[in-house]
C-alpha cells in the first residue's frame, strides 16, 4: 500500500521528513506532476497518522514552490493504481498547482464583541426582541466585512467558511504576507474587543479543490 | 504574527487547525471515503474549549489592564 500526501511540480525537492509510521517519502512522476507518497502498513486511521500526514505536507510546503495537499486517507495498492487515478485529472491538477504557486494559506477566525446581554424578552415584545437580534447580527456582519475586505486585497483568493462570526482561509502570495499581517493587525487595533485567531502559513488546503 | 501571541494556546490551535485541514480539505481523488479517525472527536472538543478560553483570556487581560 502507498499513501498519497500531496502533489507538487516534477523535479521539486522532497523534504527531509518521514511520513506515517516513519516511512520514507518518494515522488511518483506522472508527466510533469509529482505525487508525493510513502509506504503504508495497515489502515492508518489514527489521529497520529493524520497529524503525520499534515506534517509531511507542511514540510513539503517549506521546500517546494507549489504544493497541492491531498485530503488524508487517499491510499493505493501500488504506483500504477495511483497513476490510473491521477492521469485523468492532470489538467485540473496543473491548473491548481499554477493557482497556488508561490502562495501560502492563512486561516482567520474572528468573534466580534457582543452587546451586553439584555433582559429576557417578555412574550408581548417578541417582535422587538427579534428586531434587536437582527440589528445585532447586522453589526456583526459589518465588523466581519471590516476584517474580510482588507484581507482579500492582500490575497489571491479567499474562502469564507461557516464558524465564528467570521471564518475564512486566504491564499496569500509570499510577497504579500507582510501586507496581510499588517491588515490583520490594523483590524485588531481598530477592534480591540474582538477575538481574532490567525494561523498559518499553511499549505493551501482550502484551495486544492474547486472553490 | 502579532495577533495571536498566546504561547500557551498556540500548540493547541495549531494542532486543531492542522487536523481540520488534513481531514476536511485538500485534493480528493477517490471521493468516496467515509472517514472515521480514532481520537479526532477529542480534537474538536478542544476547539470549542479553545474559543471559549481565548475570549476569557482577553477579558482577563482587559480586567488586569483596567
Amino acid at each position: 500500500m502507498i499513501h498519497l500526501y500531496a502533489f507538487t511540480d516534477a523535479g521539486a525537492p522532497l523534504p527531509a521528513a518521514t511520513g506515517i509510521g516513519g516511512g520514507e517519502l518518494a515522488a511518483v512522476l506522472i508527466e510533469d506532476v509529482a505525487a508525493v507518497v510513502g509506504p503504508l502498513q495497515g489502515p492508518a486511521m489514527e489521529r497520529d497518522d493524520a497529524i503525520a500526514h499534515g506534517l509531511v505536507v507542511e514540510a513539503l510546503r517549506e521546500v517546494a514552490d507549489a504544493v497541492l495537499p491531498v485530503r488524508f486517507a487517499e491510499r493505493f495498492a501500488d504506483r500504477s493504481a495511483l497513476a490510473d487515478a491521477v492521469t485523468g485529472r492532470l489538467d485540473t491538477l496543473r491548473e491548481r498547482l499554477a493557482r497556488v504557486r508561490g502562495c501560502v494559506e492563512f486561516g482567520v477566525r474572528m468573534v466580534a464583541e457582543r452587546e451586553p446581554a439584555k433582559q429576557q424578552p417578555t412574550a408581548h415584545d417578541g417582535s422587538a426582541y427579534m428586531r434587536e437580534r437582527l440589528a445585532s447580527l447586522a453589526r456583526v456582519n459589518v465588523v466581519a466585512a471590516e476584517l474580510h475586505r482588507p484581507l482579500t486585497r492582500c490575497a489571491r483568493a479567499s474562502v469564507v467558511t461557516p464558524g465564528a462570526d467570521h471564518a475564512a482561509a486566504y491564499l496569500v502570495r509570499n510577497e504579500e504576507r507582510a501586507a496581510f499581517e499588517r491588515a490583520l493587525a490594523g483590524f485588531v487595533s481598530a477592534h480591540p474587543a474582538a477575538t481574532v485567531l490567525c494561523t498559518g502559513p499553511w499549505a493551501p488546503y482550502s484551495f486544492a479543490e474547486a472553490t | 504574527m502579532s495577533v495571536l501571541e498566546r504561547p500557551q494556546l498556540e500548540p493547541e490551535v495549531t494542532l486543531v487547525e492542522l487536523v481540520d485541514r488534513v481531514l476536511n480539505k485538500g485534493v480528493v481523488l477517490t471521493g468516496d471515503i467515509t472517514l472515521s479517525v480514532a481520537g479526532v472527536d477529542l480534537v474538536y472538543v478542544g476547539l470549542r474549549l479553545l474559543l471559549a478560553s481565548a475570549s476569557t483570556f482577553d477579558r482577563l487581560q482587559q480586567e488586569e489592564a483596567a
